[in-house]
């Protein structure tokens, strides 16, 4: 390969490629108009491997013994791994409020001390974090076995979501109250032990079924502003084994932009008292708002 | 102190070199040439001794050549090539010099004597050398290639020396093989074995040549010399030359799978051999081959690993490799305390303690007892013997939270050291832990993580085990999916719970160390998981398409409970291409307690065509019946 300091701009057809590509790996989809975000995104990239034209670094992904590696890191540039300590803070008041309390019933009537989350698609890691410190705030769960998992496809995030310790703007949107779940460190300030003793980290695709079934059932899901990235077939993959690792009853909680419209799915809208989530149908409907489901063109 | 009792009874021949009149007497080159050539040889040995610290006078050079060139006293000629080799690094270019400029006037006989007294040039005198190596006359050609060796010996590496020596090995003349194959084996050469193939198959020679395979690089080279340890013939040198080869092993991953088939597949007097070779060889060398037999399950090799352990400090790694075996070494360990206990008690202590530490995390109660009770018993011979109360391992690795801890750290080869530490995952928190642990972005810690499940005993953690392992055949890394069947082979030995396109699937896998795995997990298996269609068709196609290290492990043993195919393959494989292949055919065969028509015809057949000479003897051993 010539090395070039320069890359000519992407082609039609060397985007339509990479992006079938991506696409095929990981289920992220980028529309048309993306040509020139994904070029900037991966311009780096390609200049990093020395391929001297996008054509080259297709080639360089498909078949150098290094691809596949190349391409984590291409599908890591593409991907906006923007997130902070209580992003959607309402959201999640609600999940503290409503669903928790929900959960540890639904729980306790089945003789299980014990509740999962899984944080689908964690990126750094502050959702991780943000859910486990609420469990402890709860106060519902002490004395149970209480496990926060995240999964990304990013191995550089989730070394950054093991490290525990993150920069400022990280805190901006979290109340001061929960300070104390946070010490100083030298780069920053650092996850007490107590919350990360809750929380593990996995790198997989969420395309990835067999690997998640290894998470075994969950009492609550968080996908927030993953699925964006999704085509509709690969979401609807994504939503059906989230439905599978689902406990009888549990909850899905989605981005604020998010919905499961256009996906046929078996989930039922649950109305809490400011917000509406998703929920896998609960065995017994007798404690549970009247079902509500929308699927397009279903039974 | 020289003596000379002057009762050589033989004259001294006039010298024809000169002597500088103010010379010491003691030192004079007629004097000291009078002592060459004493009759008494402890005399001419140490006159050779004092000759070779004067080799910095011209006179000395001059006389020691002439007395090398001396026609008809032989004892004077070796004194002079002995003090010659004696020579120091200041004198060489001297002596280099002094000898091939005798060369050039020297008769053709004396050749000879000239190439054996060029080691005291040393690299001086190698260009030389390596043109008398060629010489037309056998014997001259003999002693330049032992020159060389010995220079080799002395720590003299170059190229030119290194491909002399190889070309040699194909000489005409066995002396010639026999010096260059010394040398080769001196300079640690790797030579291919297919260059080595004549010199193994000459009794004089194959000592050597089997020395030479120790530095080798290639698995042809190692298959063959696990041939001599199991064919006899020269098993205690090829025992010695494995035992030097053990420690590169683990650089070349291709030569794994041949280690552990070969050392998983000992018979008595392998055994014993390569038991005396741990006993004898070098620390370092003994260690790496206890590890690999440990790796392959070699449990014959227990004793003398216990002997090793009592002897030098097992590495880390290798302990680590005993406790793994886990149940299956207890019987072997608790027989050396039976059998070792009086003659050698450290030994019965050392296996003791070992089978004590691996009973109390994988054993039952019940063998812990019986272990405390034998420790008991022997006690008044072996001596005090830890009873651990709970397993010796870092303390803060083994309960469940701590494991949790460890399994946050940031570090991953600090959760990789927690879960390889982490005796038991019976325990629920811990086995999800455990479990969850297969998604690491680490590679060597989704490693860790299967190799953890593998130690899970509860019943109710086996079936979720197996579906873990069945998940993690899909992991990008091979190293996973070798693990995770090596795990499936360990937590469900039938391979009932495993289906079928899966082992079909793995069998076909890009990794061969995972196509290996899949193979022993079938080998392990009930012969008739083998049966099926589709999976047979798998094996047949393993056999003609793979590696041949692949292809041989294709082939299971014939016993009593051998499916159909089984045989069809091992008698097809008698016409593969690569002679390894069709030797382990041969051998199945062989240990076969009767054979069929078939198999005899084919045998037969591939005895009347046959060219490589490992193969046809083991076709050559089959009786009528079957095995030898």
């Amino acid at each position: 390969m010539s090395f070039s300091l320069e890359v000519p701009r992407m082609r039609r057809d060397e985007f339509r490629l990479l992006r079938d590509l991506v696409n095929e790996r990981s289920g992220m989809h980028f529309d048309d108009d993306s040509i020139y975000v994904v070029e900037r995104r991966l311009r780096e990239r390609a200049r990093a491997v020395g391929a001297p034209d996008f054509s080259a670094y297709y080639h360089y992904l498909r078949f150098h013994p290094r691809g596949a590696e190349e391409l984590e890191e291409a599908i890591d540039a593409l991907v906006t791994n923007e997130t902070y300590f209580f992003r959607e803070e309402y959201q999640l008041r609600a999940f503290r409020d409503d669903v928790l309390p929900r959960l540890h019933e639904q729980a306790a009537r089945a003789n299980r001390r014990r509740i999962v989350v899984w944080s689908a698609g964690c990126s750094t890691g502050e959702e991780v974090y943000t859910l486990a410190i609420l469990l402890l705030e709860s106060g519902l769960f002490d004395g149970w076995d209480v496990r926060v998992f995240g999964n990304d496809i990013s191995r550089r995030v989730l070394a950054i979501a093991r490290r525990g310790v993150y920069p400022p703007h990280s805190f901006r949107a979290m109340p001061a109250q929960y300070e104390r779940y946070f010490e100083r460190a030298p780069k920053g300030r650092r996850v007490i032990d107590p919350v990360r003793r809750l929380c593990q980290f996995g790198h997989f695709n969420l395309l990835e079924r067999e690997r998640s079934s290894i998470l075994g059932r969950v009492d609550a899901i968080f996908c927030r502003n993953v699925l964006i990235y999704f085509d509709l077939a690969s979401r609807k993959k994504v939503i059906e084994s989230f439905y599978e690792r689902l406990l009888p009853g549990g909850y899905l909680m989605l981005g604020h932009s998010e919905s499961l419209l256009n996906v046929s799915t078996s989930f039922e809208l649950a109305h809490l008292s400011t917000e509406m989530v998703y929920r896998r149908p609960a065995a017994s409907a007798s404690l549970l708002p009247p079902r509500v489901s929308r699927q397009e063109g279903g039974p | 102190m020289i003596d000379d009792d002057g009762s050589s009874g033989r004259a001294a021949p006039a010298p024809a070199f000169s002597e500088p009149p103010s010379a010491d007497p003691e030192r004079s080159p007629t004097r000291l040439r009078a002592l060459l050539a004493h009759s008494e040889w402890r005399v001419r040995k140490a006159a050779a001794q004092r000759v070779a610290s004067h080799l910095g006078e011209p006179e000395i050079v001059e006389m020691l050549v002439e007395a090398l060139l001396a026609a008809d006293d032989v004892g004077l000629r070796n004194a002079a090539i002995e003090a010659f080799s004696l020579a120091s690094e200041r004198d060489a270019p001297r002596v280099a010099a002094a000898l091939v400029g005798a060369l050039e006037h020297a008769a053709p006989a004396a050749c000879k004597f000239i190439a054996a007294a060029l080691v005291g040039g040393g690299e001086h005198g190698v260009a030389a050398l390596l043109g008398l190596a060629r010489d037309a006359d056998a014997m001259t050609a003999t002693a330049a290639v032992e020159a060389l060796a010995e220079l080799a010996r002395r720590g003299l590496r170059s190229d030119r020396i290194r491909e002399t020596l190889e070309q040699a090995v194909g000489h005409a003349e066995p002396l010639v093989r026999l010096a260059a194959l010394e040398g080769l084996e001196a300079m640690s050469v790797a030579v291919p074995s297919s260059h080595l193939r004549d010199a193994l198959n000459d009794p004089l020679t194959r000592s050597a040549a089997l020395a030479v395979l120790a530095h080798g690089r290639d698995v042809d080279g190692l298959a063959l010399m696990f041939r001599f340890l199991q064919r006899g013939g020269e098993l205690r040198h090829a025992a010695a030359a494995l035992l030097r080869r053990a420690r590169a092993a683990r650089a070349n991953a291709d030569e794994i799978p041949v280690w552990t088939g070969a050392l998983g597949r000992l018979d008595d007097d392998a055994v014993e051999a390569l038991a005396a070779a741990l006993r004898e060889g070098a620390p370092e060398d003994a260690r790496a081959l206890a590890r690999l037999a440990l790796d392959a399950g070699a449990l014959r090799l227990l004793p003398a690993i216990a002997e090793l352990g009592a002897r030098v400090e097992l590495d880390p790694e290798t302990r680590a490799a005993l406790f793994e075996l886990g149940p299956r070494a207890l019987e072997p360990l608790e027989a050396v305390v039976h059998e070792r206990s009086l003659d050698a008690p450290e030994v019965a202590r050392w296996a003791l303690e070992a089978a004590i530490e691996i009973a109390s995390v994988f054993g039952s109660q019940d063998a812990r007892s019986r272990l405390e009770h034998l420790a008991v018993e022997f006690q008044p011979t072996v001596g005090d013997v830890v009873l651990p109360s709970e397993p010796q391992l870092p303390h803060d690795s083994l309960d469940p939270a701590a494991l949790r801890d460890h399994l946050t750290d940031e570090d991953p080869e600090r959760r990789r050291a927690a879960l390889d530490l982490a005796a038991s995952v019976d325990d629920v928190d811990a086995f999800e832990v455990v479990v969850l642990a297969c998604t690491d972005e680490d590679e060597a810690v989704r490693v860790a993580a299967l190799r953890a499940i593998r130690r899970v005993r509860a019943p109710e953690r086996v079936g979720q085990g197996i579906a873990v392992g069945l998940a993690a055949l899909d992991d990008a890394a091979g190293a996973v999916r070798t693990e995770a069947m090596q795990t499936l082979s360990s937590l469900d030995p039938s391979l009932d719970r495993v289906p079928v396109q899966t082992l079909v699937r793995s069998l076909a896998d890009p990794d061969l160390r995972v196509v290996l795995a899949t193979l022993r997990a079938l080998g392990s298996a009930a012969a008739t998981v083998r049966a099926d269609d589709e999976l047979a068709g798998a094996l047949e196609r393993l056999l003609w398409r793979a590696d041949p290290a692949i292809a041989r492990e294709a082939l299971f043993p014939l016993d009593t409970h051998a499916v159909a195919s089984d045989e069809s393959r091992v008698i097809e494989a008698l016409g593969h291409p690569h002679w390894s292949v069709r030797l382990r055919a041969a051998e199945l065969l062989a240990r076969t307690t009767s054979l069929s028509r078939r198999a005899r015809a084919a045998v037969e057949a591939r005895r009347a065509c046959e060219e490589h000479d490992l193969v046809r003897d083991a076709l050559a051993s089959f009786p009528s019946g079957g095995a030898p």
